[in-house]
């Protein structure tokens, strides 16, 4: 991804190398954004706030800090409670879901997805800002 | 840290009619037992795809309102088991109960609290059905619409009683292991939802939420300065941080023959460490 011109600035938070990498690749060249990763929740908050991205992909199951926790603590944030958050969780922890929108989660999708379906999604709560 | 300051005040509510006839002190055992029997037989019912009857859960909330609201805070502390089988359904049964302690906090009538817990269950409960989320999700707003136009409830009420089963959902959940997640510990969870506040949810009823569940809840084992080791078994309304405790142990780890009662609130050199996640040998 070059310096020069993107869309938005994504921060993509998997504890699964290979999904960070995937998803980073077609956010990047499908969409256009410039794209940094995460690991862990914790991770997680110290990026958003050194890096202040648009939007924030985030899984749900990790270790340490799940993507619930993380939402909620996201959301506490002075500088963080702004940036809109999409949940990824897969089927079995659909449950996860329901709390995910109580505690300010803007959007989730479900795992295995389509690159277009994240993308639109992206680019629906990017064009609210 | 948490600062209790930094919540915002609620909004001023014209004082509510509180029950006229108070229920004696029932078993808070009873009192789950017969609710979390009322809502396996349900869940058992929809397992065999039969139609939820919403009048039934407004008949059931009636008659659990009372005994609920009458059972001492021991019922707060039987939602905080450890439970992993038929999590749904314990998960359904503490979210109807804490909603509605928390109406009788907010000085609910009984038949605000009747149309609280009905909504907290409904809600709780038809989030566990095997359809997609999409599906899981219309089918939730079609019953809880479907209540709520049937009881003619006003928007506001409807507005504030979502926004406490939204926080008691969350609290609820996260302070519950899952077969694909460990829990939180109770202080974590409130301290997120604190600061979460202002962006997220209600501040005034997360006031109120805090009054009943403690930063230390009820039954749960602490260390103090002394490092000593206790188990909360009061909360001191007006000093959250401060509850009653038994002490276990003594500050060289023996445990103690009979356990000694201290209220914190009155003994202000003496204060809560931490929290202990397991209770203690």
């Amino acid at each position: 991804m070059k310096e020069s011109y993107h869309k938005g600035k994504i921060l993509v938070v998997d504890d699964d190398e290979n999904i960070r990498k995937t998803v980073k690749l077609r956010l990047e060249e499908a969409g256009g954004y410039q794209v940094i990763t995460a690991s862990n929740g914790v991770e997680a908050l110290q990026m958003a706030k050194a890096h202040n991205p648009d939007l924030i992909l985030l899984n749900v199951m990790m270790p340490k800090l799940n993507g619930i926790m993380t939402t909620l603590r996201l959301k506490g944030a002075e500088q963080t409670k702004s940036i809109p958050v999409i949940i990824m969780t897969g089927i079995k922890e659909r449950d996860e879901m329901v709390l995910a929108r109580h505690v300010g989660a803007a959007d989730y999708i479900i795992k295995p997805f389509e690159s277009a379906e994240l993308l639109k999604k992206i680019e629906r709560l990017l064009s609210k800002k | 840290m948490v600062y209790f300051s930094d919540i915002d005040k609620a909004k001023d509510k014209p004082p509510k009619e509180l029950p006229k006839e108070k229920a004696p002190a029932l078993d808070a055992g009873v009192v789950y037992n017969e609710a979390a029997a009322f809502v396996k037989e349900i869940f058992q019912r929809r397992s065999e795809k039969k139609e939820l009857d919403i009048e039934e859960v407004c008949r059931f909330i009636g008659k659990a309102v009372g005994p609920i609201a009458s059972a001492d805070d021991k019922i707060i502390f039987l939602t905080t088991g450890t439970y992993l089988k038929e999590y749904l359904c314990y998960h359904t049964v503490n979210v109807t109960i804490l909603a509605i302690k928390v109406g009788l906090n907010l000085k609910y009538s009984s038949e605000q609290l009747v149309n609280l817990g009905a909504l907290a269950l409904l809600h709780a409960l038809t989030g566990a059905e095997d359809e997609g989320y999409g599906a899981q999700e219309l089918q939730r707003q079609e019953f809880i619409q479907k209540f709520i136009q049937a009881r003619q409830l006003k928007e506001g009420f409807v507005k504030e009683s979502l926004s406490i089963i939204a926080i008691v959902d969350v609290y609820e959940s996260l302070t519950h292991m899952r077969s694909y997640r460990q829990r939180f510990m109770p202080h974590e969870v409130l301290k997120a939802i604190i600061l979460a506040s202002e962006k997220v949810f209600n501040p005034g009823i997360v006031k109120k939420i805090i009054e009943i569940f403690s930063i230390y809840p009820l039954g749960s084992f602490v260390r103090l300065n002394t490092e000593e080791v206790a188990q909360v078994v009061r909360i001191n309304k007006d000093f959250p941080l401060r509850p009653q405790v038994d002490i276990l142990i003594d500050s060289r780890g023996k445990r103690l023959k009979e356990k000694k009662a201290v209220d914190l609130s009155s003994h202000l050199n003496l204060y809560i460490k931490e929290p202990l996640l397991e209770s203690p040998p």
